[in-house]
């Protein structure tokens, strides 16, 4: 097997992971001159979400709880946190997954902006027991909104990503 | 159709994915058990989330090192094309600062001698060490930042962080090659503050805007629309008269409080390292 064709097979095996793990840099790297930090959009969470959605044998619970273990300490959250979050989102995804794929494009929007909106107003109901602090519901709207406005483009590139690495390879993939 | 059934269940029932669904219920239950080890007993995992932390800092680094050489090229280009302009309103303040360097001299002199003459005990030296910001944590309940320096350069817990304009935040965590910052303006930080005019103390509170409040200030205060705040040193944690911001409403008998230091646009700060 040629070289070039041992890279194309390990790219397609780690996009998902590779793909979340970019997104979670652009996340957690200082973002000069910006102040979006509170309203940051979830878009780790998005790319697990159309991972889960459209390949999930590709990427498996363990890769997303060692992702998640890793943002923790990017982010400096209470360690298992992101895991917790991620590995839920990837469990409510997976029951529906076969209707949501059958759909089309508008239902896994629909699904996705369900599923971030669940998952935040759980995490904004435990922080609040845990730090005993009450934090306010703009920013997190804000999250929300942000979040589910940017799923188009998220999936778009994740789409495009997957068929031109699959379109170069295919022949290698099937045959391996 | 039956067959087509049959086969829907056979596959959700398959052994591969009882064996899926069991390790993925498995992995939330460990990750259940991480933040409630976490929140009861922090000194369990601290081995764990040190070395975490350290390589997410590692990673962050190097994954922000093109995004520094691009912005330090684009200031670079920037600062080439206003060198002239720069020179002229760089000499008028050079002349400007030499006028304030001979009148801080003499009254550095006076102070000297007339603290000689009352015996007053020599301020603590504290030395700082600067750091690069690598991380920010983004979220509506947190407001801190990784910073690329920890055990190894002498940081830990309760050092103060400052910028060339006034004060960061402290440090809450400190790892072996990174630590992690408590920004002002988290809903956490408490920061003891005095008026510079005014010499009335309170308490800088963050509630995670980039405009904290002033807590613990009186109905008849001398604090005004804006004064200048500096740490009081009360406490003992943060060192004097770190310059913090200004006041900039007196909303409701809560003040709020424009800080000096924007944390967006930071790249270096420096920690203060208290000498016991």
């Amino acid at each position: 097997m040629l070289l070039q064709h041992r890279i194309g097979i390990i790219t397609w095996r780690l996009l998902p992971a590779l793909t979340v793990f970019a997104l979670m840099l652009v996340v957690a790297m200082p973002k000069y001159g910006l102040t979006l930090q509170r309203i940051m959009p979830l878009l780790p969470l998005l790319a697990i979400s159309y991972w889960s959605l459209y390949r999930p044998q590709m990427f498996g619970a363990p890769t997303i709880f060692v992702l998640g273990l890793l943002y923790d300490g990017m982010t400096g959250s209470p360690m298992g946190w992101h895991a917790l979050w991620w590995l839920a989102a990837r469990m409510l995804l997976r029951h529906a997954r076969q209707q949501i794929r059958e759909e089309g494009f508008v239902v896994a929007w629909i699904a996705v902006a369900l599923l971030t909106f669940v998952l935040l107003s759980l995490e904004w109901l435990i922080r609040i027991s845990m730090d005993h602090a009450v934090y306010s519901l703009f920013p997190l709207l804000m999250q929300w909104a942000l979040t589910v406005a940017l799923y188009p483009g998220i999936h778009a590139t994740l789409h495009a990503l997957e068929r031109g690495i699959h379109r170069r390879y295919w022949f290698v993939l099937k045959a391996g | 159709m039956r067959s087509k059934r049959f086969i829907a269940l056979r596959t959700a029932f398959s052994p591969r994915q009882a064996a899926g669904q069991g390790l993925l219920l498995a992995l939330i239950g460990v990750s259940v058990s991480l933040v409630v080890i976490g929140q009861a007993r922090p000194e369990w995992l601290m081995q764990t989330r040190s070395a975490l932390t350290d390589v997410s800092a590692s990673v962050l680094s190097v994954a922000k090192s093109p995004v520094t050489l691009a912005r330090g090229v684009a200031a670079d280009v920037q600062s080439w094309i206003g060198v002239h302009e720069q020179n002229a309103v760089l000499t008028r303040q050079n002349a400007e600062l030499m006028k304030w360097q001979a009148l801080a001299k003499e009254l550095e002199a006076e102070n000297h001698s007339l603290r000689s003459l009352i015996s007053v005990m020599p301020a603590k030296h504290n030395e700082t060490m600067t750091v690069r910001i690598v991380g920010d944590a983004a979220g509506p309940y947190r407001q801190s930042a990784l910073i690329e320096g920890g055990a190894n350069l002498g940081v830990a817990r309760d050092h103060a962080v400052i910028s060339p304009v006034g004060l960061v935040g402290r440090v809450v965590e400190s790892f072996e090659r990174s630590a992690r910052v408590l920004l002002l303006t988290d809903i956490n930080s408490r920061v003891p503050v005095i008026g510079e005019a005014s010499r009335e103390r309170a308490m800088l509170s963050g509630d995670n805007t980039t405009s904290p409040v002033l807590d613990y200030v009186g109905g008849n205060t001398r604090l005004s629309v804006g004064e200048r705040l500096v740490t009081s040193g009360d406490g003992g944690f943060f060192p004097a008269n770190i310059p913090i911001g200004v006041i900039e409403s007196m909303d409701g008998g809560r003040p709020r409080v424009r800080l000096f230091a924007e944390w967006s646009g930071l790249e270096w700060v420096s920690v203060i390292r208290r000498t016991e």
